[in-house]
């Protein structure tokens, strides 16, 4: 009976060895053009590592250290969240590649990563949740957040560390008009291709988990969204399309830093004058993001005076060329050195005369109170004619946005309350303007509050992307759509009430711990580098690992971290 | 198309053995050899290239193992002093295995077994005899052309790993000089037993496509053989 066994065995391990050896060679790229498809199937592995390894080489560099710090927090401080087990995972980073859309519904293929947690640790292999992630604006075309070889994808290794090595199946796409895309743009701050993008990439995930080198990792059905600045924005304007295919598709949605409310924001630019730090880079994704997906059909269209075509928008030394600008493989640094972008400057120091306004639709009062809105303010203007955006362009948004107010803008002019809706009907001057009010998630034609548990986590003093959006999120679910989404959280990680400032004041409430945590880093960057740099790093270096470990906090226990 | 190219040298080699056949009819004029190969490889490769190929210091290598097989050969005798040899190794599979740090990441690589392929490998060669018909010990020495398929390719599982995900392997055919010393020694009428030491320049280049990636190298094997047979002359 024994040595049957024993026959038994071996032939048994004869057909797994087998199973093993298989001679299928390589996949076989798909020809389909339909969304969603996985093109290459199983996907390439790019990177198999252990926990220990993973936290050894994030160990080689300050940024990492802190990273590790942070997490090494975040377990401890969990550990009152009754069931909770840190989980310490290796991670295996596969490569996607999956057919999408573009920004004008045209077939086109993009790529990005899926980090598998693996290893024998707790809640490292098995069933695991699947979080979506939407990666911040890039001005590097050949960014891939699958390779975490690059040293300037700072972003992948941090969601690796915080997600994937902490049980979550991470699916995020690198973006069309990026790695391998041939679209030659990318669609920008546009809801719907974006969130289109990230349910591609999320069937393709799906499609390819089966079939993957990491064996015994399974998708538990549960999604969670988030991404940071853009991929903020992307994050819960996806959340968005999946809740108007039907409710309840996610279980929790947390953005962090997006300009979700775009109208608004750019409205404060443009009409308010705060220039923010980045703007002269984030111009021309905007302006080329929007006349692809809405040139065709509005250009030349005699209702918007301006249309946001180059010569229209920009001044003369920077038009040419500047619809293919970015995102380069030229480092963003020698774009602005060579001058094909200013450093800070939008807008002219010269100041735009009441008589630029016509009138009617101003009477000359308003149209005098308008200059007067528009005087030049400290920072993002230029002197000397270096500026980006032609001040007859700008005059023309301010005027659209001035004869037709965004509720969030008017308690800045006047004092009111506020009243966070979009503007009362649509841009009828401003191309650009129309496209961000199209885009802005306050605009839906029916309320849309999110069917998910929703946290909102951002830096009050955010100098890049205004806490303002944020803010104008929860005042449109509260005021317009009349509820907020479940166990919804505002967080600003920042309690700081002067930037200029050392601050002192403590953290309160669940995040308490990374409120403090962010303290600590921005004081001692105001210490060392002074307030400029400061600002610099505020919104791509400070706040996202902060924000990140909120997000992951939530995502555990929403029910802790959030509202009822 | 390049197969058939090869087939037209090997034959072009031939044409120019048989010309060498000028009338010497003295004993038996062919003689078929049985015997073993050990075939030691001295193999290196150039870097890897190709998109996501982990920058190591030294680069990633790969080598070879050393394998054994029945050796098959036919001498056609053209004179007293020289002799043409067609040799077959009964196609071996060879296994090539990782060679540098132990790991990439979690991944096991140095001395892991990443694929492996059956060496079609015939080699002609002009072997010029010293001595006499008459003497029961000859030395000889010669040189030809060694061409190398690679059959079979197969990555396997460890392989797989490696790269990333299932991997297809594409090799190209080799076509280099062979060189072999040896002796014979003759044990009774129409019986020998050799003795040989044989090398062939042998390089390929290896294209590795997993997921609709290629990465490539070109191998150098520079396989040294040591050959022991017995002969039958008739």
């Amino acid at each position: 009976m024994a040595s049957i066994r024993l026959i038994l065995g071996v032939a048994i391990a004869a057909i797994a060895l087998a199973a093993c050896g298989s001679n299928t060679g390589s996949a076989v790229p798909s020809t389909s053009t339909t969304h969603g498809t996985l093109v290459v199937n199983p996907p390439l592995r790019l990177l198999s590592v252990s926990n220990a390894t993973l936290q050894q080489q994030l160990g080689a560099s300050a940024s990492g250290q802190q990273l590790l710090g942070l997490i090494a927090g975040v377990q401890a401080g969990l550990q009152a969240i009754p069931g909770y087990v840190p989980s310490n995972c290796g991670v295996d980073v596969y490569y996607l590649k999956f057919r999408t859309t573009g920004a004008a519904g045209e077939a086109t293929e993009s790529s990005g990563a899926m980090m598998v947690p693996t290893g024998a640790a707790p809640g490292c292999s098995g069933p695991h949740p699947i979080l979506l992630y939407a990666h911040g604006t890039n001005p590097n075309k050949a960014l891939n957040i699958a390779n975490l070889e690059d040293p300037t994808n700072t972003e992948g290794a941090l969601i690796a560390a915080m997600y994937a090595a902490q049980g979550y199946i991470v699916v995020a796409p690198n973006y069309a008009g990026y790695d391998i895309s041939t679209l030659g743009y990318h669609p920008y701050v546009l809801a719907t291709q974006q969130s289109g993008e990230m349910l591609d990439v999320l069937a393709a995930a799906r499609t390819a988990l089966p079939n993957t080198l990491t064996a015994g990792t399974s998708d538990n059905g549960s999604l969670y969204i988030t991404g940071y600045s853009e991929g903020g924005y992307v994050a819960l304007a996806t959340a968005r399309a999946l809740d108007l295919q039907a409710p309840g598709q996610y279980t929790a949605v947390a953005p962090m830093s997006g300009p979700h409310a775009l109208e608004a924001f750019v409205d404060s630019i443009f009409l308010l004058g705060q220039v923010g730090v980045d703007d002269t880079v984030f111009a021309p994704f905007i302006t080329t993001s929007y006349n692809k997906a809405y040139g065709t059909a509005m250009t030349p269209n005699p209702v918007f005076q301006f249309t946001g075509a180059p010569t229209d928008a920009y001044e003369p030394a920077y038009a040419s060329g500047i619809t293919t600008l970015l995102p380069s493989t030229t480092p963003i640094d020698t774009i602005i050195g060579t001058g094909l972008l200013p450093e800070t400057a939008v807008f002219s120091l010269t100041p735009i005369p009441a008589a630029a306004f016509p009138q009617p639709p101003l009477t000359a009062m308003q149209a005098g109170e308008l200059a007067q809105i528009l005087t030049p303010g400290s920072f993002g203007y230029a002197a000397d004619g270096t500026n980006l955006v032609q001040n007859s362009f700008r005059a023309n948004y301010a005027l659209d946005a001035f004869t037709n107010m965004d509720g969030v803008i008017s308690p800045y002019l006047t004092g009111q309350p506020a009243l966070p809706t979009v503007a009362a009907a649509p841009p009828s001057i401003n191309f650009l303007r129309w496209g961000l009010y199209m885009n802005d998630l306050r605009n839906n034609p029916t309320p849309w509050v999110p069917s998910g548990a929703t946290l909102l986590c951002g830096g009050q003093n955010d100098p890049t992307v205004y806490f303002l959006n944020s803010e104008a999120m929860a005042g449109y679910w509260a005021d317009v759509a009349g509820s907020v989404p479940a166990n919804f959280a505002l967080l600003s990680v920042d309690t700081n009430p002067n930037p200029h400032l050392q601050n002192s004041t403590a953290g309160s409430g669940p995040f308490a711990a990374l409120q403090n945590a962010f303290t600590v880093e921005y004081n001692g960057d105001l210490a060392t580098y002074g307030y400029a740099q400061a600002q610099a790093d505020y919104h791509g270096t400070l706040v996202p690992p902060i924000c990140a470990a909120a997000v992951f906090e939530y995502f555990l226990a929403p029910t802790v971290f959030g509202g009822p | 198309m390049k197969n058939s190219k090869i087939l037209a040298c090997s034959l072009a080699l031939l044409g120019c053995v048989a010309s060498l056949a000028w009338a010497d009819d003295s004993g038996p004029q062919n003689t078929l050899r049985l015997g073993y190969y050990f075939i030691f490889f001295n193999s290196s490769s150039t870097p890897i290239t190709g998109p996501f190929v982990p920058a190591e210091t030294p680069p990633l290598d790969i080598k070879a193992d050393n394998v054994n097989t029945p050796y098959v050969a036919y001498i056609r005798r053209l004179s007293t002093h020289w002799d043409a040899e067609l040799a077959f190794g009964l196609p071996p599979k060879t296994e090539t295995e990782g060679k540098g740090p132990a790991t990439l990441g979690a991944v096991p690589y140095n001395g892991v077994v990443l694929g492996s392929a059956r060496w079609v490998a015939p080699t002609v060669l002009i072997e010029y005899k010293f001595f006499q018909d008459d003497a029961p010990l000859r030395p000889y020495v010669g040189v030809g052309v060694n061409y190398t398929a690679f059959e079979g390719r197969q990555s396997s599982a460890a392989g797989d790993a490696v790269g990333g995900g299932p991997t297809s392997i594409d090799q190209t055919a080799s076509i280099g000089p062979a060189g072999t010393v040896g002796l014979k020694y003759s044990f009774a009428p129409n019986w020998s037993v050799i003795a040989s030491a044989n090398y062939a320049l042998v390089r390929s280049d290896v294209t590795l496509t997993t997921a609709g990636v290629n990465r490539t190298t070109r191998v150098t094997f520079d396989p040294f053989a040591a050959i022991v047979a017995v002969g039958y002359s008739f």
